[in-house]
Order: structure tokens, then sequence, then C-alpha cells
């Protein structure tokens, strides 16, 4: 029979690394039931028959977050066969209260010791037997990052050699008596009775969640006891959890004093009271520099060539001549060879491949931006964004922890919008929500980097980055906007651990960099190659299915793309959006921004599907169809605006409505987001219009 | 002992004062002598994170903004809001 095995612990004392190191690859991703809450589990290596299933990090099996009620649920009634109880080593006191609570499940509970090689430069010695003998449970020394004790852990898990849970006693004598009293008064026929140690203990404390649990009534005793301790019954356990606990580390742990630590050097200069902002700034620069400058002025046209063909490419912003057919054209040169119609070949060359290249020459940069995250997140420094940016962001009801899921935001708006949950409290965390998917994700990336390289092919990553904090802007305009609807009051709070700076393991981060690149590759090969036929489809056909599209696959063939149904959608619709796009009626920019309802990624290639081949050339080439972007630079940089700020993907918005608990509060946020996005937009391209003397061009 | 019931921050306080967690500044210690919150949640979830009574605590580091701060107990360090340390009774410790 399958064992369930869960793993539990801090946040930030390795779980995700030990996870890692002890199912190898083959962990599969879902969900918990119920919620959106990422449920991950693997087989452990060199095992037939142990699953592993990791839980989001808990302090306590109280839950403070919407997180850790699943870490909760899971422990008292998935009823799994053991628990690995991974705690930080370098701080004892904290990680092995939970674990006295843990020892209350009728689970096994074994400890793995973690961090194993860092105790040495903290000045930290642990002995581990005696450890193990006073909490009862077995305990291993153990470094997810090194891989220090991960075989003997395999090894003590397969063969079953671990201390079954003996329940220690651990409270003073007569709160124990008291607790074991109403343990044994349980009903044991309800569900939460099936951890008979942990329900008594909440019933002293009066956890609503077990009251149903009552059979007698004890609360005069447990009064009594209250004012003979001077304290609350919740005051009393968790006091005397932590007495234990402060017990244990005396008698195993020995601590030399140690010069002041690297993570103190490194905060002075981070949390610095001047240079924090700044650095913050900076590091955000560099990220954008390396990924969209860098990353991508290397990349992106030579991979476009490979799939399109060119003559010369752009690399480093210095033209090279690069002379390649390209798979769409070589594919659609067969096709017209082997006898198939000009409509079937145009439809692989422009339709599908041009669709499909238009979203991953964007890979290289979005690697590098994943790998900048994850480094930031593994490292600890986000958590120091999160704790320097709470005051402003309480300012505008929003609590430091929001910027975790406008950063995370910046890859993707389903796991930012996930991430949300580690802010407390309820409306702060709604507006996080709502205003998360107002951060340049990385499938809006595309439309970012195309158009801003037409308005400056140097300082195209500077567009970028005034874009990224345009929408800080936006986001804190309408934070105050939406404090103010909500009659918001400043009963909030923020609690956040600040863990000691760390290497980011490379292995595990370069997976995770891994994964998420291919999470966006699929998209492009699924939502995008279905979006792009439909496009494709909709610019080639008439209302009366005539084929319109080019004769020839000849460059520059002759097409009546403006018969086409998509330009009779198009044309009605533009009207609305000539202040917007700078005094111009294109229904080719309107229709695509449309289309990024479905898929950010789908803006760009259905702009190249219209104008039939590559994107930058139509709006650099004078005459073409989208060369009003370049003349008018302030309307690239609005029709940029208005796809940033309009509503999210499908994607996106599904999230929301999970999150938000349902359709009311998703319609309120995608008018919101619409609004803004028509308003701003619409304040750029009547610059441009004006700029252009009120001209009004396509009518 | 009497503590101050209003929310103003006692500024210079000396070991053997006793006043709020959030009247500390940057590199003072305390012991932690009671402790107060309307909110059930948070209190829980402060006592959770091993603020009870008698642990001791160091402010340690003050965020750019003067608010959050990062006080370390029980070995590890904690970002609090000063808002939610007020809540906190203390005696100054000396060094």
């Amino acid at each position: 029979m399958m064992k369930t095995i869960g793993l539990v612990g801090n946040q930030n004392a390795g779980k995700t690394t030990l996870f890692n190191a002890l199912t190898g690859m083959n962990a599969t991703v879902g969900n918990w039931p119920g919620v959106t809450i990422e449920r991950k589990e693997g087989q452990i290596k060199g095992t037939a028959d142990c699953r592993l299933v990791d839980t989001p990090g808990v302090y306590s099996l109280s839950p403070y977050t919407e997180e850790e009620k699943v870490t909760r649920a899971f422990c008292l009634n998935a009823h799994p066969d053991l628990l690995i109880n991974i705690i930080d080593a370098t701080s004892l006191e904290r990680s092995l209260y939970l674990t006295t609570q843990l020892a209350e499940l009728s689970t096994d509970v074994i400890v793995a010791l973690n961090m194993a090689d860092i105790l040495e430069s903290n000045g930290i010695s642990i002995d581990e037997n005696k450890l193990s003998e006073m909490l009862g449970l077995t305990v291993i020394r153990i470094s997810a990052k090194t891989g220090e004790g991960i075989n003997k852990l395999i090894e003590v898990i397969s063969k079953g050699t671990y201390k079954k849970n003996p329940h220690q006693k651990i409270y003073a004598k007569d709160i124990q008596r008291e607790i074991d009293h109403l343990e044994g008064d349980l009903n044991s026929e309800l569900e939460e009775a099936k951890n008979p140690k942990f329900a008594a203990v909440k019933l002293f404390e009066r956890d609503p969640f077990f009251l149903a649990l009552n059979n007698t009534s004890t609360d005069n005793e447990v009064r009594a006891l209250e004012t003979q301790y001077g304290m609350d019954a919740e005051q009393i356990i968790a006091d005397q959890r932590y007495d234990f606990v402060t017990k244990l580390k005396a008698e195993c742990c020995s601590e030399k004093a140690m010069p002041e630590s690297i993570t103190d050097k490194l905060d002075k200069v981070f949390l610095n009271r001047w240079a924090a902002i700044p650095l913050f700034v900076a590091i955000m620069a560099v990220v954008y520099f390396l990924s969209v400058g860098l990353a991508g002025s290397l990349t992106s046209d030579f991979i476009d060539a490979l799939f399109n063909g060119s003559e010369e490419i752009t690399v480093l912003y210095q033209t090279v001549s690069f002379n390649i057919k390209g798979l769409g054209p070589l594919l659609g040169e067969s096709i017209v060879n082997a006898g198939g119609s000009v409509w079937a070949a145009d439809l692989i060359q422009n339709g599908v491949i041009a669709g499909i290249s238009s979203v991953l020459t964007f890979v290289p940069q979005l690697s590098v931006l994943f790998l900048a995250m994850a480094i930031l997140e593994a490292s600890g420094y986000m958590n120091r964004i999160a704790f320097f940016l709470d005051q402003i962001f309480k300012r505008f009801g929003l609590s430091g922890k929001s910027i975790i899921p406008f950063i995370v935001g910046t890859g993707c708006s389903v796991p930012a919008i996930m991430s949300a949950r580690t802010v407390e409290n309820k409306k702060e965390r709604e507006m996080t929500i709502m205003l998360t998917p107002f951060i340049p994700c990385s499938a809006k990336l595309p439309i970012i980097t195309a158009f801003a390289s037409v308005i400056s092919p140097t300082y195209g990553w500077l567009i970028s980055l005034s874009l990224y904090f345009l929408s800080l802007a936006i986001i804190l305009i309408s934070a105050l906007i939406l404090k103010a609807l909500n009659h918001q009051k400043g009963d909030t709070s923020f609690i956040s651990e600040l863990p000691a700076y760390k290497w980011p393991n490379p292995e595990y981060t370069l997976k995770e960099v891994g994964e998420k690149t291919w999470s966006f590759v699929e998209r492009a090969a699924t939502v995008i190659f279905f979006c792009s036929l439909a496009v494709w489809t909709l610019t080639r056909f008439t209302w009366s299915m005539e084929y319109i599209g080019p004769s020839s696959l000849l460059a520059g063939a002759a097409t009546q793309i403006d018969r086409s149904m998509l330009a009779d959608i198009g044309k009605g619709i533009a009207y609305l959006f000539i202040p917007a796009w700078g005094g111009v009626y294109s229904w080719g920019a309107t229709v695509s921004a449309m289309q990024g309802l479905i898929a950010k990624e789908q803006v760009i290639s259905s702009l190249s599907v219209i104008a039939g081949g590559n994107i930058a050339t139509a709006m650099t080439v004078p005459g073409s169809l989208f060369s009003f972007f370049a003349t008018r630079p302030l309307a690239a940089y609005s029709f940029m605006v208005f796809n940033l700020f309009s509503a999210p993907c499908i994607g996106a918005l599904t999230a929301m409505k999970k999150e938000l608990g349902g359709w009311k509060m998703m319609v309120k946020a995608i008018g919101l987001e619409l609004g803004w996005a028509y308003v701003v937009s619409s304040i750029f391209g009547l610059i441009a219009w004006g700029l252009a003397g009120w001209e009004v061009v396509g009518l | 002992m009497s503590y101050p019931d209003d929310n103003t921050r006692r500024l210079n306080l000396k070991p053997g004062d006793f006043g709020h967690l959030s009247d500390l500044n940057k590199g003072q210690k305390a012991m932690v002598i009671d402790f107060h919150n309307d909110n059930a949640a948070l209190r829980r979830h402060l006592l959770d994170m091993g603020i009870t009574k008698g642990v001791v605590v160091e402010i340690k580091k003050v965020a750019p903004f003067g608010d959050p701060v990062s006080i370390k107990l029980r070995g590890y360090e904690l970002a609090l809001r000063r808002a939610d340390m007020r809540g906190i009774d203390i005696e100054v410790l000396g060094e």
C-alpha cells in the first residue's frame, strides 16, 4: 500500500530544497482540494511505496493565513502515515515549537535537523542524540543543500526504523492533568477526535474549531488555572511549549558568541536608511537591463530569423548580415512545391509559425527574468523588500508583503495572485489581488519590448523600465481609490520573519526557472496556436467565406485583409480607440489589443499575422500597416500602456475569481483595470495626437 | 508597576524602566512582561512566533522609514510594525 508522508516545517526552513532532494525530479504539481494553493507530490527516491506531500510553511498548527489552514487540514484530516518535520537548526526554539504541536498528533514524526552545513559557521553545536532522547522522536541531521544525511533519512523512512510517537507529556502537572481529563471526555465518534491529544489541548485553549468535541463542562477548571497562572489558556499553552523547548535547547545545544553575522553586515547596506530604496531601484534596473536589454537584444532577432527568415538581424544594437530562409517560409514553399494551395502554405507560414514564433522569441529574456526573480526570492532579499516598503504600502492600504505578488507578477499574474495569500488582512489581500494584474507580466513583455524598440532601438530597456514604474504609480493611485471606497481603517499588521541571507542552490534554482519557462512555452504551443489559427481565419476570409489572403507567398503579395471578418469587427470598435492610438483609426491595433483579453502573448502575434509578417518591419517601414507607431512614438507608448493595464488574460481572471471568492469582486476588478487602461492610454494618445496637429489618420 | 495607557511613544527608556516594546530604540534589549492585543488572531500568531512572558528581545533593525522594526528573539529575527508592538509590555534590560 502507498504510504503518504507529509513534509512540514516553518517558512524558510528549506522545505522546497529537501522536497527536491528527497524526490529527485519526479514531482507532480496540482492543487489542494478546494483551493488554488499549489500541492507538490513526489515519490521518495529509492522507495516504491512512499509518496511525499509538500505542505505550505507554518509556524504553528493554529493557522493565521489561508495557506497555513491547508497544512493544518492536511495534518489533521488527511491521516498521513508519517510526518517529516524539517527544522532550521539555526533557529531551534521557534522550529521546535511547531514540533511540540506535531508530536501531539496521532502520526509518527521524524525531525530533520536542517542547515547542518552552516551550524559551525554560526557557532552552534547540537547534540542530536540527546535531542532525540528528550523529544522521544527520531532526529536526523541533514543538509538539504549539500545532501548530507539525505540517504540516511530515506533509509530510516523506507525501513520504518524511526521511533513511534511516544506522546511526551510536556506541560506542568496541573495543566497536564486538565488536558488528560479533557482527552478522556472526548466525543470519540467525531472526526476531530482522531488526534485526541491535539484535540484536548485545543479544547483547553478554547479553540472554536474543536468546541463541538466537548462532552463535559470543564470551563470552571480552566478558568481557575488561568487565574492561578495569571494568563489566559492560550498563553499558558504557548508559554509552556516554549518553556519545554527552551529547556531542550539549553540541554542539547551550545552557542558560541559570534562576531557580527554576514546577514547583519549585509542588512547595514540593504536596509540602510538612505541606500535601501536607491539600491532596490538599481537592482530592478539591472534585472530589466539583463533580461530585456541584454538577453533580448542578443537573441530575439536571431530566433525570429530562424522561424521567419531574414537577410540581416540586429544583435546588441548592431546590424549583422544573416541570410536564412527560416522555418516558416521553408514549410510554406515546400507545401506549394508539393502542389498544395497557397492558402494552406499561408496558413502554416503566416498563421501558425509567425504566431508561435512571435512568442517564442521572448523565451531567452524571460528565462533571465525568471532567474533573477528566483535568486531574489531564495536569497532572502525579497523579504527585505517587503520589510522596507511596508511603511509606504501601509499608507495606501496595502501591506509590505503586497510587493511579493507584485514582483512575482513580473513573471506571471497567476502564481502572483496566489502568492497574495501571505497577506494577512482580508481587505489588503483583496486589494493586492485586484492590483497585481497591473504589473507587466512576462506575456506583456513581448509587447513592451517590441514597441519600446520602435520608439528607441538603443534605450528600449529604459522605456521598459519606465513602464514598470508607471505601473507602480497606477497601482498606488488605484490603491488609494480602493482604500477610500472600502473605508479602510488602519487596523492591519505586518508580521514577517527576516531570514538570514542565503546562497540560492544553483541546481534547484535552475530547475525552477526551467519549469516556469517551459510552462510559458507550453502556453505558446496551445493557447497561442489556437488563437493564431482563429486570427488567421478571421483575417483571410470574408463573412461569406471568400479567401482574400495573399495570392502567392512572395513578400508583399496583394491581400485584401481590410475586407476580412476581423477588419469589420475592428472597424466598429476602432472609433473608440482613436484618442488612445494617438488620433489613428486602426482596426488592426484595436483587434489585437482586444485579443489580449484571451492571452497577452496573442497581441504581438495578432499584429504580425495582420501585418502578414515581421511586426518590427510593419511598424518601421514607411507606408506599412502599423507605421504610425514609428511616426507617432507616443501612440506606441499608449498602445503599450493600454495592453499593460487592461484586464488580464483568462488564466489570471480565473485565479482572481477563485482568490477573491466570486464574480462580484472580479467584475469590479476588470472594470477598474479596463477603465484605467483606457484613461491612461488616452492621455498619452491625446498628447501624440496633439503633437501631430490633431490630424486623424486612417479614416 | 504602571504602564502608560496612551499611544505616544516614550523615548529614552533606561534599563529597569517599564514601557512598551514600541518605545525602544535600535540596540535596546528588554524582557516581555505582559502582552495584550484586541485582535485575537494576531495575538495568537504573536504567541506562536515566540512572544511569551519572560522572553528577551532586542531591537535589531529599523526599516528606512522608521517602521516596521526587526526584533531578535529566540535566535531569529521577526519584523513587526510599531503599532503591533504597542500591546507588548516590557522591562528594559541593561547590556
